[in-house]
């Protein structure tokens, strides 16, 4: 294969930094477009992950930081694609690089026009249990390491005064002026990976998410136990930061459910069994209740980590689907009701905190790919792959491959992006190479 | 034993098996004593019996060897030697006054992040019990084992399959073999301090007079050693180089 | 030491992961009291872009020649620093690194505690640090064939990728054909093709591929060599045929479990049969009219911690363990700790097929947990539409099958949901087992030095990051010889594998190991003992001198312990080195 070809990887998160490190070392040219400041994605969000109960970001990040330094690498954060057209082999696709009003080659990353920036916005990476500023950092080990103004919250863009940033910064990085710009690529092939986003749970009232300030999703909850998250590792509750004497995980919210997507989401009992565990090794006086439907710990050493999570670690499994939460006003604890079908018995549950395991569902942005690349999507809003058994990366238009959680939940685990990842580079090659020699 | 004594442990492990059970023991959050002081190698078979005994004399009181479970051996056999040089190691130091559980060698895999965390807490309670390392009492034979070890005649025994012997006559052979080299560099030290007598020799080391005069005699041989004067109805020892 | 050492101590928070134990700004004022030391200072992650960009100046402004990064562990940081010395000028292995998370923060609570002993790390760092010295990797020519072995779904799939991309490929399958235990299938689901419709045309493919080479009734006897250059020798019908390579694909696969004779009445009563088993007699049209089936979910699997006996002397090392485990087994019950994942949606398209053919037919699958994860939901409706019956028993009470009048079979089982024993006449059951470890690919292992994982599938380098590679370089993974996978899982593994191997392959060279054993040509007398002791003949007596073949030595340090003459050092653990780290462990002994 000559070594000019190239490529463009939509997403940013472990599936596309990995197709992205996969095809530079390949000898292609990448052009990895991120749609927020940061590569990262989910993966940087998790604690730990399952079964290894490896340290996310401390394995994440070495990848990053290899995507930001690999020569054939270019990084296009904070930018969408824009339009689309062409076929494998020269696809012409145009990216909108937005204005981040911070100076690449200049910012140094020292935080201070974040430190002083007088607006506080709900910090989107931690959930929102915690606070950023109109000029932010996404995350600590954030790539590239630089700052970005959210233009809707700058008191100099809705107001057009402050500008305190830009008389703090002592690296001149702060342009206000700067406008958003089209960058068009020329590429042979195109890799979407944009990756999942999180159901949710108001919808179903029962639960109170959004009314009982102590429910919570499951993302929540990975913030709340990460030890560089908002309450340092420390499980507290929302309504009153006390520990809670109690812990509920309720399977399958918006999953397997026919009002809201059939499918089983396949990683949430994986990741409620970790974080269950991960609650009682910091706080073993926490009581630990996991709700399911069937426990689905399949995947290596899934099963073997239920198993040691009941005998070790003393998680209480109970076999229901409850029915309905509700909140005592005064110590605002809340009241699960459910029939434990194993023993055919209606009982209630008083716990301090409610973890609700919310569906994964595809990405509004699906929709706007699809339509300027083409690409079909199945009946549930993810990307379809042009057969379910034989070609499981390729999408419905040669040259456009999928990886991740976009093409639906797969097997929806880390290892198996990463496979995804591998395999579509794999297929651009050969494809690629096929189309030389013809 | 002494009242708040913490002992100290020197950890050699081995990169693919133990070194990586110790970080999963890190990862999974598996509390341990803070005792020991550890040196990451290639292979456990990397560890010289030297590197043991230094760590005694420089504070450890109890070294732990650990390296791949038999057969899982990133480099084969590696630990296969380690086992030998170990075991042959233990029974030697016994007899110079070390209490043979200061030396231990376990298997750790990668996925035993606890059992390395429970072999460390174990293991610093164990050494607890024994007490501090009688460094002042034997410093003297320490060294002298030093010697010993590095020299090539124990290299070569500690190393080399002897299979036309039976394998326990070996090891007793082995195991003799290296008490010698023990003494005869003790006497060596006491030369290289100055020149000496077998008296002097034999009250310094316990050592009986005709085992004394035979390792000298063996010194001769090499040319390591000589008779310079006569004193008092005794000859005047001197190292020759 | 040669040069004067001017060391730098770079110091890690990683956040509060260390930071929150061990009291990082005294570490850092101790390592600046250490001899030799020119700089300290302290990252919140030194990993992170800043970090990096913090090495790289440091070392050109304070002129270091010696840098020292206090963080995590080695296993998985210390390529990343390496990078970022070579970029500040720094020959790579004058770096070192201290784990002050791994082995300290992370284990030990009591804050003091662990800051006097992330000291004690720091200083054993430093004092090894000073005796290092600058190391090359040699570079080493990548063959751009590759050996594939296993002609199933995935090693077809390995084999046509890196075929398709220009790569030569020995395709080696022990049996007379092609296509692996996935030929036994009769249908695949979910979209209940026949499984020829997918494995015929890539068998078709790669026989008739010009850049494949297949070798069928072909059993591999020996593998020499390392990455780039492997040479492959293979017994085909009893001649032996050989070839070189760069890569290594192992696509062994797996077998399907079969449980000792009388276990569930299994080879006792007639009508008693594995899932697989039960799929062949519907492949072959033997299933000829309605019947009434019962599936029994988890035979096998989930059930405690043993092995198959069949296999168990295969991993002689786990063997005492092993023994335990039995013995403190749910019974004398042989089985596999792990879910094989594949079985619930199996039984599922079984179900399904029969209840096509024969609605009157009456299937009834016994199950712990449903597994139908993804889309498979929609399977799992599909099958209670067409009145497939799913029934609960819990794991305490597995079902018991017997014989009942009329040539017919019971089942009994204790029924949560219902609460009470219930029992089920019926013609046929089906026990779905799971996927296990194949003999092939644990003696392959063995021979190629891949490590297994606790059940005994073939490890890969890393569960999470690295999926496909394993700890040796130039062999990958495909399938199920990594543990239990459907069909389109291991083709994406195939694929993947494809990819990672056509990298190495497609860049035509690597760096090799530098860490290699060296002789000292003037202290050499050429005894022989390390020839003897090497693992992997790289040490070669010649003329009363050994050399080492640098190519094939791991520098695993066996032979440098055993030399009589101290001739052997180890490149980068050299005796200075360890014993400074030895002597600095407990007391500053730096000068």
């Amino acid at each position: 294969m000559k070594d000019s070809k190239s490529v463009l990887v939509v997403g940013g998160g472990i599936a596309g930094i990995q197709a992205s490190l996969d095809a530079a070392d390949r000898g292609f040219k990448v052009y990895l477009v991120e749609k927020t400041p940061s590569i990262g994605g989910r993966m940087a969000q998790l604690d730990k992950t399952f079964p290894t109960m490896d340290c996310s970001i401390c394995i994440l990040a070495p990848k990053m930081a290899e995507c930001y330094r690999h020569s054939n690498i270019t990084l296009l954060t904070y930018s969408e694609v824009q339009d689309a057209k062409g076929s494998i082999g020269n696809f012409e696709v145009a990216v909108l690089k937005k204005a981040r009003h911070v100076k690449e080659d200049k910012c140094v990353g020292c935080g201070i026009c974040t430190e002083k920036c007088p607006v506080k916005v709900p910090n989107e990476f931690e959930m929102g249990l915690a606070d950023r500023k109109a000029i932010y950092m996404p995350f600590p080990q954030a790539v590239p390491r630089l700052t970005t103004i959210d233009e809707e919250n700058c008191l100099f863009f809705q107001k057009g005064t402050c500008r305190v940033c830009e008389k703090l910064c002592e690296a001149g990085a702060i342009d206000f002026d700067e406008k958003p710009e089209e960058i068009v690529l020329n590429v042979d092939a195109i890799i979407l990976a944009t990756g999942f986003d999180v159901f949710n749970p108001k919808a179903i009232t029962a639960y109170g998410y959004g009314k009982y300030k102590n429910v919570i999703t499951a993302m929540e909850l990975e913030r709340l136990i990460c030890a560089s998250g908002p309450t340092d590792g420390y499980i507290l509750r929302p309504s009153d930061g006390k520990e809670p004497e109690s812990v509920v995980f309720i399977q399958c919210v918006g999953s397997r459910d026919q009002r809201y997507n059939p499918y089983c989401s396949s990683i949430c009992c994986k990741y409620a069994i970790k974080d269950a565990v991960l609650i009682r090794e910091h706080h073993p006086e926490i009581d630990t209740y996991v709700f399911y439907i069937d426990l689905r710990a399949f995947g290596k050493g899934f099963q073997e980590f239920a198993n040691r999570s009941k005998e070790e670690y003393g998680i209480n499994y109970i076999r229901s689907n409850p029915g309905e939460i509700r909140e005592d006003p005064i110590t605002q604890d809340l009241t699960i009701w459910y029939e434990d079908t194993l023993t055919r018995t209606i009982k209630p549950l008083t716990v301090g905190l409610v973890v609700l395991c919310t569906a994964s569902i595809p990405r509004p942005d699906n929709k706007k790919l699809s339509e300027l690349i083409g690409v079909e999507l199945d009946d549930l809003g993810f990307f379809r792959a042009s057969h379910d058994i034989d070609h499981p990366v390729d999408l419905t238009v040669p040259g456009v491959y999928g990886c991740g959680f976009c093409l639906g939940p797969r097997v929806g685990d880390i290892p198996h992006s990463v496979m995804q990842a591998g395999a579509a580079v794999a297929r651009m090659s050969e494809e690629l190479a096929g189309m030389e020699e013809a | 034993m002494s009242v708040g004594y913490e002992p100290k442990i020197l950890g050699f492990l081995c990169n693919w098996c133990s070194y990586a059970g110790a970080d999963l023991a890190g990862v999974s959050r598996f509390e341990y004593p803070p005792n020991a002081r550890v040196i990451r190698v290639m292979c456990s078979g990397r560890v010289d019996p030297v590197h043991i005994l230094e760590g005694f004399k420089s504070g450890a009181d109890g070294v732990l060897v650990t390296g791949c479970h038999p057969g899982d051996c990133h480099y084969v056999s590696g630990n296969f030697s380690t086992e030998r040089r170990v075991e042959i190691m233990k029974k030697v130091v016994n007899k110079i006054g070390i209490d043979p559980e200061r030396i231990r060698l376990e298997w750790v895999s990668a996925s035993e992040g606890r059992k390395y965390a429970e072999l460390v807490k174990e293991y610093t309670d164990s050494i607890r019990k024994l007490g501090p390392f009688p460094l002042n009492e034997i410093s003297d034979l320490l060294d002298a084992a030093i010697g010993a070890f590095g020299s090539e005649r124990v290299r070569w025994l500690m190393n080399k399959q002897l299979e036309e012997i039976e394998p326990e006559k070996a090891e007793n052979v082995i195991i003799t073999s290296i008490e010698r080299e023990i003494e005869r560099y003790q006497l060596f030290q006491i030369l290289e301090k100055g020149n000496s007598t077998v008296s002097e020799m034999a009250k310094q080391t316990n050592l009986p007079s005709d085992v004394i005069v035979q390792h000298l005699i063996a010194l001769m041989k090499q040319g390591t050693a000589a008779i310079t004067a006569e004193a008092e109805h005794e000859y005047i020892y001197t190292l020759s180089r | 030491m040669k040069d004067e050492p001017r060391v730098g101590v770079f110091v890690c928070h990683c956040g509060t992961n260390i930071g929150g134990v061990v009291d990082v700004p005294e570490v850092v004022e101790y390592a600046k009291t250490l001899p030799y030391v020119v700089y300290a200072d302290r990252n919140l992650y030194t990993c992170s872009e800043e970090g990096l960009n913090n090495i790289r100046d440091t070392i050109k402004e304070y002129n270091l020649n010696r840098v020292v990064v206090a963080s995590c562990t080695p296993r998985t940081h210390e390529p990343l620093f390496r990078v970022a010395c070579q970029e500040g000028g720094l020959n790579p292995y004058l770096f070192e690194m201290a784990n002050i998370r791994e082995h300290c923060s992370w284990v030990h609570h009591d804050s003091k505690e662990a800051t006097e002993k992330a000291k004690d790390i720091v200083r054993m760092a430093v004092a090894r640090s000073l005796w290092l010295e600058p190391q090359e990797e040699p570079e080493l020519e990548i063959k751009d064939s590759s050996l594939v072995i296993g002609g199933g779904i995935s090693g077809l799939v390995a084999a046509i990728s890196l075929a398709d991309q220009g790569f030569k490929v020995y395709l080696v399958e022990k049996e007379a054909e092609l296509g692996g235990l996935v030929r036994q299938l009769y249908k695949l689901y979910p979209t209940l093709e026949d499984t020829s419709e997918i494995l015929n045309p890539h068998i078709e493919e790669a026989k008739n591929h010009r850049n494949i080479e297949v070798h069928t009734s072909t059993t591999i006897k020996d593998i020499e060599g390392y990455v780039g250059n492997f040479h492959v020798t293979a017994i085909k019908n009893k001649e032996q045929i050989e070839f070189d390579v760069g890569t290594i694909i192992v696509a062994t696969g797996a077998w399907n479990y079969h449980p000792p004779e009388g276990n569930f009445q299994y080879g006792v009563l007639d009508g008693v049969m594995t899932q697989l088993e039960l799929e062949e007699l519907l492949k072959e049209g033997k299933l000829e009219r309605p019947e009434i089936i019962v599936m029994i979910q988890c035979v096998g699997s989930r059930v405690g911690e043993i092995w198959s006996y069949e296999l168990v002397g295969l991993f002689h090392s786990q063997a005492t363990r092993l023994l335990s485990k039995i013995l403190g087994a749910r019974g004398s019950e042989e089985g596999w700790a792990y879910c094989s994942k594949i079985c619930c949606m199996n039984a599922i398209k079984n179900a399904i097929l029969i209840k096509e053919q024969f609605p009157e037919s009456e299937v009834t699958i016994l199950y712990q947990d449903l597994r139908t994860y993804k889309e498979y939901e929609d399977f799992y409706r599909r099958a209670r539409k067409l009145e497939v019956r799913f029934l609960k028993y819990i794991y305490e009470i597995p079902p018991e099958i017997s014989e009942a009048p009329g040539n017919k079979l019971r089942v009994s089982f204790y029924d949560p949901f219902a609460g009470e024993e219930m029992s089920i006449i019926c013609d046929k059951v089906a026990l779905s087992t799971p996927l296990i470890p194949s003999k092939d690919g644990i003696l392959l292992a063995k021979k190629l030095k891949i490590p297994l994982d606790q059940n005994g599938f073939l490890m890969e380098a890393h569960v999470k990051l690295r999926p496909i590679d394993t700890q040796i370089e130039g062999i990958f993974l495909a399938g199920t010889a990594a543990g239990p996978k459907d069909i389109s899982e291991s083709i994406v593994s195939a694929k993947a594998a494809a990819a990672r191997a056509s990298i190495l392959m497609g860049n035509k060279v690597i760096k090799t190991e530098a860490l290699t054993a060296v002789v000292n040509q003037d202290l050499c007398i050429g005894c022989g003992l390390c020839e003897e002791l090497c693992p992997y003949g790289a040490h070669i007596v010649k003329d009363g001198k050994s050399t080492v073949i640098e190519a094939l030595c791991k520098g695993c340090g066996v032979c440098v312990v055993a030399c009589p003459q101290k001739a052997i050092s180890a490149k980068h653990y050299t005796d200075d080195q360890i014993l400074a780290a030895v002597k600095n462990a407990f007391t500053e002994q730096l000068t």
